[in-house]
Formats: C-alpha cells, structure tokens, sequence
C-alpha cells in the first residue's frame, strides 16, 4: 500500500535537535491542553489526544483540566466492554439533556478505550486489529458531524501504537497531543493540585515547577471572564496561589500586585468569605517573608471583616470560629513584634470564643482542637513574659484535650502533630524549671510522633520542621544534662532537616530562622565541647543569616534580638580562644540591644538585666562578672 | 507546500505576516512535514495550542513537532528500529532482505515517505530523525 505522494521536494536538512523525551512535565502538558481546548471551544470538532498511563494520575488529570476551564460544560465517556463504536459512545454522551448534561456540553472525554481493546483481546486472541480501531478509522469522516465539540481522547502506551497502526488516518487528524509522563504520586499532586502559602505540599514544587504554574496561572488570569459572577470564586482562587508562587520565588512586588487584585474581586463581588480568605492568606505570606507590619494589617482587616460578619448574624458559628483564629492570628504578630501584652490580650479575646464554641458542641472535634490551641498560644504568651507556672497550666489544658481527640481518633494524623506541639512545649517549660528528667520523658515522647509522621509523608514540610524542631528541643535537654555527644547529633540531625527546607523554599522567613537557631545551638555544644574553631565557623554563619534578616525587617522584635544575641556568641567564642577582638563584638551587641531600647521595641526583663551586665562589662573589663550569652529565642 | 499554508491563511481572511513570527518558522513547519499536507495541517493545529495568540512562533512549532516525535516514538514497533537506523536516504528502493510486513508498515504509518517527482525514491519521515532512538540504538 502507497501511503504518501508528496510534491515538494527532498527536505534538504533536518534543522532542530534531537528530541529529549522526557522533558516533557505533566504541569506543561496540561497548560498546553488547556490553551489549546480555549482556542477550540465552539470551533466545532477537533481531536486531542492525552497519552497517561496512570489511572490515577488520569483522574487528577482530568479533575485538574476541568478546574482549568471553569464555566465549561463536560461530557464524559467511559467506554467499557459493551462498547462497539466510539462514535456512538460519544453521540451518547453528547446528546443534551441525556445521560449526565442537563444543557449541551463545551467538550468530550473519552477514556476506557484501552481496556475495550484489551478486553476483547482476551477474548478473541492475541491479534489486537479489532473491528473498533478499525471503525474508528473508517469512520472518521462522521466525526465533525456527531461529534462536534473538542473531543480529549485519553489513550495509554499501550493503546497508542494500535491506534496508530489501526486508526492512523483517525490519529492524523489530531490537533496536538498531551503526553503525561509518568510521575510519582507526589509529584503530580504537586504539579496539579492548588498550592498556596499554608499548602505543606507546596515545597515538593521545584522553582521551574513553580514558574511554570505562576504563567499558566497568570495565562488563565488574563482570559477569564470577569463579567461571569459564577467565576469570581475560582479568579480569587487561582489570584491568591498565583501570588503564593511569586512570594515563593522571590517577587514580592507581584506578589502584592496579586494579593490586591484578590481582594479587589472579592470586594467588587460583595464576596466576604473570599475576601476574609484573601487577607488572611495574604497576612500568612507576609508572616513568612517576615514582615511583621503588613501581616498585622492584613489579619486586622481580616479581623475586622470577621467581626462586622458576626455582627450580622450573631448564631453563625463558622463566622464565629473565624473571628476567634483571627484574633489569635493577630496575637501571634504581636508576640513576634514583641508586644506580649497586647498579644495576651489578643489571645484572651479568642480563647473566650474558642471556649464558648467547644462548650456549645462538645462533639465537635475541631472546636475541641481550637480550644487546645488557644491554650497553647496564651501559654507561649506567658512563658515568654517569665510565668512559668501560667504556661504550664495552660499547656495541660491543652494537653488534656490533645489526649482526648487521640484517644478517640488514633488514626487521626492531625491530633497526633498536636500530641507531638504539647509535649514539646511541655518539656520546653520542664527544661526551664530544671526538670531534666521531665523535660527529657516529655521530648522523647514528641520526638517518636513526629518522626513516624515525618516517615509517613516525607514531603510534608510541616511534619519535617516537627521533626527538626523536636531533635533541637531534645538536644537542649541532652545539652543541659551534659551529655555533648547526645546534643550535637540532635542538632546535626535538627540542621540537616532545616538546611533542606531552606534551600528548597529560601524566601521564607521560618525556615531561615528555624536554621539559625539550630545552628547556634550546634555551635553552642561545639563551644562545649573546646571545639573553638568549630563554633567559630558555625557562628559565622549564623550571624550571616542575622544581619540579614535584621535589615530585611527592623519592626520584627525578634530579628532584633537575634542579632544581638548572634554578636555575643561570636564575643564569647572569641574571647574563649584568647582573640582581642571579643570586646568589638560585645560592644556590637551592646549598642545592638540599647538601640532596641530606644526604639521601643521589647525588651524583657531578662534581656533588660543583660543589657546591664553588659554594659558593665563593655565599660568595665576588669570587674566585669562573667555572664554567659542570652539564647535565641525558640 | 508554502503555497497551500498561503491558500489556508487566505481562506481565514489573515496575512501571512500576521499568522507567523518569520519566514524561518514557516520554512521549519514545510521541511518537518517532509512534503506530507496533512501533517502540515496537523502541525500548524498543534502549534496554535501553543500560543495564546497568533504569530505562530518558532518556539510553538518546535514544540508541537516535539509532541508529535514523542508519540511517533512509542508508536514504532521494536523491531522497525533496526531497519530505520540501517535506512540509507534518499534511497531508490527498501533492501531485498527487508520483510514485506515491515516495508508496507513502514510505508502505511509514514515512517518513510514515498516521493514521485520524476524517479520515485524514498526518505524517512524527518521527524523520526529527531528521534534519540535513531541514533542511539534503543527501542530496538
């Protein structure tokens, strides 16, 4: 048989490079679909062909391009053994008001074709030209016709080739062909899934991933319709992860630009749940770039929208719930600015709505779990303002409902990570009050459940800062107790977590300082140990990241006093190894922690009684007492 | 083939300037298609959905014509490799030796194109060219 009588003449060079064929990423290959549907859509038929594999991977394919396409009406085939025809398959899929579409659809998915084809090989034999790859060559022409919508055939490695040697004339009338490689589970959840600033999944995004999806996003951006009310959910939706992408990846401005545009749509829409999301999400991302400033005026205004809500209709519970987290948000910037007393305030107001709701419902799980939370949070509060006892009770409290919703629900992963947050804030105020032995029974009980949840899903990046934060508690205690060799591998073990969080995400702030105070505790059981050089290097390095996030943020109370705690460690190092240079660092720290002062940035009591010892011994270096070097605060 | 992109851009009331970037890009899609109209037609499809709006770029064929040498690539049997590697072009006729399933195969699937201007001769398919398969001996 005489395929081609072509008329032009012999190509004379082939002028493009080899084909890498694995270059090809399931993120590209949905973007290309979806522009190339829009450009489709009421054109009449046109064929694409989506070769996956994976029946998972397929579904969240097909789930994800939906998403991409709001405002389109799908049809879906999914042919099976009865199924002779494609064709017909498709007409009964098409017909409008039958099977599943009440109007007619904007497109068709076919899928199942493969196991038709391997079905009836069973059947009949090894030979797999079956009369439906023939029909569907020889029946091409009716296509246009009784198809005439864009038609997404989801085929496999396996099915391609028959198609292509039963239904070549079918396969040519393509208008392109998506290739969805195989990947692991993981990767296509993070390839097609929604990420946004709290997404735990987001870090399994590669920065080329991340780029990839900001444009696609941003392509979708510019054709949605903005006249249709329908779509103003899923534009506010793919504005604020489009801004979650360029924070990510160090573009602030856009970011910002985004986030507004966000709020605008949900304000224009009159949309207050959207709204109150947006700000929230926004107050998130700027926690994480560490600007302490905005992110407070982002969760007020989020704060204020949840309480005119609560106005309106004072028996709305979920409005409730929000306005008790958005106090509690707005608590969290203030303890990190440094006003505790604000922040205790802040958390108080939530913790009296978290208690009236949990008493309200007692069954229900996460008004139990807010409650919990809130006394955590106002136990942070109060161990940072020095009562010990206060935080003590209310880390019990919050315990004691940890425990319940475990017991309850053990398969529960969630009520397992609040187990592992209460015994390590537990053994956190145990350490303070010289209970080693305590602290040390509390930790190692932490440490066990974040390390299976870190085992369970080693991508979820909130499980692994778990894993580094429980590592660095217990090498506190291992520290305290004298054991150097215990501390150093917790905190070797802490960094190496932290280093890989860092680098994976580096415009965010906690994972920046997470690495900080790591490394200054690796350094201080180097100093332990008289390995001088050691500690020197490591904190040199800490310092580094100091100074640079002191200047990224000079509102951030915390970033303030690390910076001076950093330049203490160096003095203190330096002066143990006989270096003349330690009294530039102490005065460094010194002035660091005056200029604080004067600005009006918190200074707690203890730190009030450095800054005398301190002075004392920049001024005085004779009868100066030896004080050992404040701790960055965990 | 330029001629029939020109009629089809004509019979969409368009330019040619206004449907591609450049006069390379119009001479890269002729050459890929190795003479064949409906693949021409098919490319062009494909690179549509590559771009938001029209020209056509480079960077838009190329990657459609790269989609298309990823499906071609699983499509050839195993045992097609090894007289696709050895094909000598332009050739006048497929070697004796060559079973009759694969030459027709070769022939009804378009990895060789048939040419008939004067003496018929044969060349492969220039997308199968792009093909790492071709030349660094897997697939076989």
């Amino acid at each position: 048989m005489k395929a081609t009588a072509a008329s032009d003449p012999l190509p004379a060079q082939v002028p493009t490079e080899p084909v890498n064929t694995d270059s090809t990423t399931t993120l590209q290959s949905l973007a290309d679909l979806r522009r190339a549907l829009s450009h489709a859509k009421s054109a009449g038929f046109s064929l694409f062909i989506a070769v996956c594999n994976q029946p998972s991977q397929r579904e969240a394919a097909m789930q994800a391009l939906k998403k991409s396409l709001p405002g389109w009406h799908w049809a879906q085939a999914t042919l099976n053994s009865d199924t002779t025809s494609v064709l017909a398959a498709a007409k009964a899929a098409l017909r409008p008001g039958g099977g599943k579409n009440p109007v007619s659809p904007d497109a068709l998915m076919l899928d199942g074709l493969e196991n038709v084809v391997r079905q009836k090989a069973d059947q009949s034999g090894p030979d797999l030209s079956q009369p439906i790859l023939q029909g569907l060559n020889l029946g091409r022409e009716a296509w246009p016709q009784e198809a005439p919508v864009p038609v997404i055939l989801w085929t496999s490695d396996f099915l391609l080739p028959l198609l292509a040697q039963y239904a070549p004339d079918f396969l040519d009338w393509r208008s392109g062909t998506a290739l969805f490689p195989a990947e692991a589970s993981t990767d296509i959840e993070a390839a097609l899934d929604r990420k946004d600033f709290g997404d735990h999944h987001a870090t399994a995004l590669t920065p080329e991933m991340r780029q990839a999806r900001l444009k696609e996003l941003e392509d979708r951006i510019a054709v949605i319709d903005t006249g249709d009310a329908h779509l103003g959910e899923i534009h506010t939706e793919w504005l604020v992860e489009a801004a979650g992408h360029a924070a990510r990846l160090g573009m602030p401005a856009r970011a910002e630009q985004l986030m507004e545009q966000a709020i605008k749509v949900c304000r224009l829409a009159g949309d207050s749940q959207g709204e109150f999301w947006a700000l929230t999400t926004q107050g998130h991302a700027w926690l994480a770039a560490g600007d302490l400033s905005r992110s407070m005026a982002s969760f007020r205004n989020g704060l204020e929208i949840s309480e005119r809500m609560v106005w309106d209709d004072p028996r709305n519970a979920e409005w409730q719930r929000e306005l008790s987290v958005s106090h509690s948000r707005l608590g969290d910037v203030q303890r990190s600015q440094g006003d505790l007393a604000g922040a205790l305030a802040s958390l108080r107001k939530g913790l009296e709505i978290s208690e009236r709701l949990a008493r309200q419902d007692a069954r229900n799980a996460e008004w139990q779990r807010d409650l919990s939370v809130s006394h955590n949070k106002l136990g942070d509060v109060q161990r940072s303002q020095g009562d010990l006892d206060g935080a003590l009770a209310s880390f019990r409290k919050a315990m004691e409902i940890s425990e319940r919703l475990a017991r309850q629900d053990p398969s529960n992963d969630e009520w397992q990570r609040d187990l592992n947050v209460n015994h390590g804030k537990l053994g956190n105020v145990q350490l303070t009050q010289g209970d080693l032995a305590g602290a040390l029974a509390s930790l190692r009980k932490g440490l066990e459940i974040s390390e299976r949840l870190a085992r369970q899903d080693p991508i979820n990046a909130q499980w692994q800062r778990d894993l580094s934060l429980s590592h660095g508690k217990l090498g506190n205690v291992q520290l305290a107790q004298g054991d150097l060799t215990g501390a150093l591998a917790s905190f070797r073990k802490a960094v190496e977590i932290c280093e890989r969080l860092a680098q994976h995400d580096p415009y965010n702030a906690h994972w920046q300082r997470d690495l900080l105070v790591n490394h200054s505790k690796l350094g201080d059981a180097q100093l332990a140990q008289g390995d001088l050089a050691g500690a020197l290097a490591v904190y040199h390095r800490v310092l580094e990241v100091c100074e640079r996030l002191a200047g990224q943020d000079p509102s951030n109370a915390q970033w303030q006093r690390d910076l001076w705690v950093s330049y203490w460690k160096m003095a203190s190092v330096l002066e143990a190894a006989g270096d003349g240079s330690s009294g530039q660092w102490l005065r460094k720290a010194y002035t660091q922690l005056s200029v604080m002062k004067e600005r009006g940035l918190f200074v707690s009591l203890a730190d009030e009684r450095l800054l005398e010892q301190l002075q004392q011994k920049v001024q005085g270096p004779v009868a100066a007492p030896e004080i050992r070097p404040a701790e960055h605060a965990e | 083939m330029k001629n029939l992109l020109e009629k089809r851009v004509q019979a969409a009331s368009l330019e040619m300037d206004a449907v591609f970037d450049n006069d390379k890009t119009v001479e890269l899609l002729c050459r890929m298609t190795g003479g064949h109209p409906r693949h021409l037609l098919m490319f062009v499809r494909a690179a549509i959905g590559k771009v938001n709006s029209l020209p056509l770029t480079q960077a838009a064929v190329r990657s459609a014509i790269k989609d298309y040498a990823q499906s071609l690539g699983r499509d050839i049997p195993g045992e097609f490799w090894p007289w696709l590697r050895g094909f000598q072009e332009p050739a006048i006729g497929f070697p004796p030796e060559m079973p009759d399933h694969v030459r027709q195969g070769m022939l009804l699937w378009l990895y060789v194109f048939e040419y008939r201007n004067g003496e018929q001769f044969y060349c492969l398919n220039p997308v199968i060219q792009l093909l790492p398969q071709l030349h660094e001996g897997h697939g076989s």
